[in-house]
């Protein structure tokens, strides 16, 4: 009986042993990927090209406090296929490659005009790159994005992922994280969209008044510091260059299918967040309806949008109905809010610019045929027999879609002020 | 085949349920030598010289009364016996009395022992032996042997005085609020203890006595009309299989009588605090009380009776429930923080933060160890230090704590010997397992991190759960007379439950835990939601009534 105890004793612990630690990796060997930036080269052999930003944990030995900040460093790698890229990348790194960490993959311009049908699949059969990683599209290459120096944060990472958290209470664009963009690929009468960064100068710098002044600061300062974070491809002289540029996140990539259809600019992905619904920290600039010249700023508290599909005889139209609150936030003139009419007239005025900017979105969308609000896709909830009769040409039939607007804004409060001030003569 | 594994593994991890059969050695008081006793007193003394030898502690004192008509003799040890109650009481009332009482011409060797039975000697408490054997017994324990001449039984008086320690403060288990005085190790004094908080008749000590060479005394304290007569027959048992040489401690008797005795939980709870022993026999519990410790023993015991402080009882109720809370999650901090950490560590680096494994990594670079070796070493390095530290004087077990925590630790992270992270990671279970309420638990804890740092090691989180599946099956498997050990989280009503994370205020306990099958359940009316209702303002104003009425 002990003999048998003990062999099952044993063979417990040769359970623990014999799978070994295969797995087992020590976090000092990693190669953490927080950025993962991906290239196509067209009329190459070798088209892929991926660039990615590493952490590099800075040695805290020596028990000094804080343990320095992380360095970014950059590696790339060219390669038929994605999966060949990232192979001939590790070629150069001495640590193993562990892409859990990748926050944001950058598909570059190209990229997204060739197709993204590779590299989304690339991205769900990996076993480390997450799906919940945000998704951004470069208006060059990909590649120049990591490039750019860092401004506020600690790293070209920290910088692209503080910029994503930020867009989230602003409404330059929506950020996307890959399985939204997975969604809404594979939803039929949906078209996916993502944000877009740009690189380009600091808005300081397109400024004219203030280029005398920033250009005397800069010379001042020598231009030499360790941009690019001696990143295999960044040269020095590309370091300097580089120095006078930042990114943005400003605007919509529309995607046909896998393929970049086009761009919504800043108004236009404002108007496709009303239809979102998510337009709700927008700042508005009303035309003041008494003043001529004058306006009223407001922002938008909540937004309420419901898409209603109707279909009359074979013909799909939508209604849209939009109900947005709102606080005022600003004056340029002096105008009275007492009056319960004013408040009625701005409430229309308001909703009026709301529906302008909604209409100019929604041109644009018909006129590139991407459906990224997902009309068809409330429709086939709806009423999925007639979009299964028009799935095959949905596109087409959300060019011609006529779509009903209505806007309906209140205003919530009108901040701490509510008799404007006249100033004293 | 796949039937018996499963029984073997089940037996593995669920072990025996019984303890050994008692085998009691029927003959070992037989084989004494009690037939050549002889009423003779200087036969007997000669006996008493033959068996208990010549230690300077035993005492025989010869006296006879007057006119040298009745020969008697006292036979205490020194130390165990008053020896002024021996005198005044015992020796002089028989010296005298004789003269006095003109008992000299009544006292005849004939008469002799119901006279100083009745009307002589003056002891509160008084027996008599049959013969010398137990007379001898009794004497060993501190009482007096009066022999007389002629006289088969042997009167014992109730002698028992020595020096004991005074009533302290529980210091295993300090507590903020609550009664100061712990149990010690006087059976009589733990005892009168116990009384003074039960004044119930129905309280009970039922004496026992266990070791063949210590004969120390035990007692079963319980409620008779509460009390599970079952389990009680069950103890009793168990006790009374007791078949050793000597009790040192109640830790011995734990060990006899627990249904698990290889198991690495502790399946029955001890206290030294009084208050918690006079709970645990109200709630219908029994307590087992040995001689010559203060550590009272607690049958049946539940899991989660370490996971409370006498303070959740007479703390208020939300903050003993967010106390319990805090327990579990201490217990389970203090059992696989080390463990985790290496597995996540090692393993699942895409679970943690990216910033918090950015600081991971730059703090692990160039350790020369693998995390594993690093936790290991640092909880074995720990574990000394705790044992250096439990083991030297107060005044120097500080010092050891200050020198091994702070210099050694500060020392090794510069060194770059082990990372900040895994100190960190080490001191907070340590602390986290001080935090629990019983030491047995913790220590068993203590324990088990470790084959559970080295299955995180090798496998991952997987391991981890693993371990702990496994760590539940056996919990899960224990008993504690017939308790099962996770009671009232299986099983329990859900009164019962709740009380795992709850304590509800008193005005609401009306029942006593249902799985001790007690006889009475209740403990109060069943007013369960009846508060105790304040007087209203109105009564409590003092105002003369007659004001109003004016």
């Amino acid at each position: 009986m002990i003999k048998k105890y003990l062999l099952i004793i044993l063979l417990l612990c040769l359970i623990t042993v014999t799978p070994g630690c295969w797995d087992q990796t020590e976090i000092e060997f990693l190669a953490l990927v927080r950025v993962i930036a991906i290239d196509y080269l067209p009329g190459r052999r070798a088209p892929y090209l991926v660039t990615v930003a590493i952490a590099q944990p800075i040695d805290a030995g020596g028990g000094e406090s804080g343990g320095g900040q992380p360095q970014t460093l950059l590696f790339s790698g060219v390669g038929a296929t994605l999966d060949l890229a990232f192979d001939h990348l590790s070629y150069n790194l001495s640590r193993r490659l562990f892409l859990s960490h990748a926050e944001t993959v950058i598909i570059g311009k190209d990229l997204a005009e060739y197709g993204l049908h590779h590299t989304l699949d690339f991205i769900i059969r990996h076993n480390q790159i997450r799906l919940n990683s945000f998704l951004l599209q470069a208006t060059g290459m990909a590649h120049e994005v990591l490039t750019v120096p860092e401004r506020l944060s600690s790293g070209i990472a920290d910088e692209i992922l503080g910029l994503i958290e930020e867009a989230e209470e602003k409404t330059e664009t929506v950020t996307q994280v890959a399985y939204k963009f997975l969604q809404q690929l594979v939803t039929p009468g949906q078209d996916p969209y993502t944000a877009i960064v740009m690189v380009g100068p600091p808005l300081e710098m397109t400024i004219p008044e203030l280029q005398d002044k920033e250009g005397a600061e800069e010379s001042g300062e020598g231009g030499s510091s360790d941009a690019g974070g001696g990143g295999s491809e960044a040269s020095g002289s590309a370091g300097t260059r580089r120095e006078e540029e930042v990114l943005t996140l400003a605007g919509l990539g529309a995607f046909r299918s896998s393929k970049l259809a086009g761009k919504l600019d800043h108004t236009e992905t404002r108007g496709l967040l009303w239809f979102l619904g998510k337009a709700d920290r927008a700042i508005v600039a009303v035309p003041d309806p008494y003043n001529p010249g004058e306006s009223v700023n407001f922002l938008t508290d909540r937004v309420d949008t419901s898409i209603i599909p109707v279909v009359s005889n074979g013909e799909v139209s939508f209604r849209v109905e939009v109900k947005e609150e709102g606080d005022i936030r600003s004056l340029t003139g002096t105008l009275d809010l007492s009056p319960p009419e004013t408040i009625k007239k701005l409430n229309s005025a308001k909703a009026a610019v709301i529906k302008e900017e909604m209409e100019k979105s929604l041109r644009k969308m018909q006129e590139m045929q991407t459906d990224l609000v997902g009309f068809g896709a409330i429709l086939y909830r709806k009423h999925p027999k007639t979009f299964e009769q028009l799935q095959d040409r949905w596109r087409e039939v959300f060019s011609n879609l006529k779509v009903e607007i209505t806007v309906k804004s209140t205003i919530r409060r009108t901040g701490h002020q509510r008799r404007p001030f006249h100033p004293a003569r | 085949m796949k039937k018996s594994v499963f029984s073997i593994l089940k037996k593995l991890f669920i072990a025996g349920r019984r303890p050994r059969p008692a085998q009691r050695d029927n003959n070992y008081a037989a084989k004494k030598p009690s037939d050549d006793d002889s009423p003779v007193l200087a036969r007997r003394l000669q006996l008493i010289k033959e068996r208990l030898g010549e230690s300077n502690d035993i005492i025989v004192r010869k006296f006879a009364s007057s006119g040298d008509r009745v020969d008697m003799a006292v036979f205490f040890i020194d130390g165990l016996a008053d020896k002024k109650m021996i005198n005044d009481n015992i020796i002089q009332p028989l010296l005298s009395a004789t003269i006095v009482n003109n008992y000299a011409e009544k006292l005849t060797p004939r008469n002799a022992f119901d006279l100083a039975k009745k009307h002589i000697v003056s002891t509160g408490e008084l027996t008599e032996a049959p013969d010398l054997t137990q007379a001898i017994a009794m004497v060993l324990s501190g009482d007096t042997a009066l022999i007389i001449d002629g006289q088969q039984k042997i009167i014992i008086c109730g002698t028992r005085m020595w020096e004991k320690r005074a009533l302290s403060e529980p210091e295993a288990e300090p507590a903020v609020r609550g009664p100061r005085e712990g149990f010690s190790e006087t059976m009589r004094i733990n005892t009168s203890l116990l009384r003074r908080r039960i004044k119930h008749e129905k309280l009970r000590f039922e004496a026992m006595k266990a070791g063949r060479r210590t004969s120390t005394d035990i007692n079963l304290v319980y409620i008779e009309d509460i009390v599970n007569p079952r389990t009680l027959e069950e103890v009793r048992r168990r006790v009374a299989a007791i078949d050793t040489d000597g009790i040192l401690e109640s830790g011995y008797i734990e060990e006899f009588i627990e249904d698990a005795p290889l198991s690495v939980f502790p399946q029955i709870e001890h206290t030294e605090r009084v208050d918690k022993a006079a709970a645990a026999v109200l709630e219908g519990r029994i307590l087992i009380m040995t001689d010559n410790t203060p550590f009272m023993l607690i049958v049946p015991t539940s899991f989660f009776q370490f996971m409370q402080a006498s303070e959740d009882y007479y703390e208020r109720p939300p903050i003993a429930a967010a106390l319990r809370v805090l327990r579990l999650f201490v217990l389970n901090f203090a059992l696989i923080l080390p463990a985790a950490y290496v597995a996540i560590v090692t393993f699942h680096q895409e679970m943690l933060p990216t910033q918090l494994l950015l600081s991971i990594a730059s703090v692990r670079e160039g350790i020369p160890f693998p995390a594993v070796a690093e936790a290991l070493i640092m909880e074995f390095t720990f574990e000394v230090l705790r044992e250096a530290g439990v083991r030297l004087p107060k005044t120097i077990g500080q010092a050891v704590s200050i020198v091994g925590g702070l210099v050694i630790g500060d020392a090794a992270i510069r060194a770059g010997l082990v990372s900040p992270a895994m100190v960190i990671i080490v001191s907070a279970t340590a602390i986290a397992n001080f935090a629990l309420p019983a030491f047995n638990v913790a220590i068993t804890l203590r324990l088990l991190r470790f084959p559970l740092i080295i299955l995180g090691a090798v496998m991952g989180l997987y391991g981890v759960i693993f371990g702990l599946i496994i760590i539940l099956i056996h919990l899960a498997g224990l008993q504690s007379f017939g308790v099962p050990y996770l009671t009232p989280l299986v099983h329990g009503s859900a009164g019962d439950m709740i009380k795992i994370v709850i304590r509800p205020p008193w005005w609401m306990t009306t029942l006593r835990p249902r799985m001790l099958g007690l006889k009475e359940r209740r403990r109060q009316a069943t007013n369960l939601w009846a508060r105790p209702a304040p007087p209203s303002e109105r009564e409590l104003t003092h105002e003369d009534p007659g004001d109003e009425n004016a």
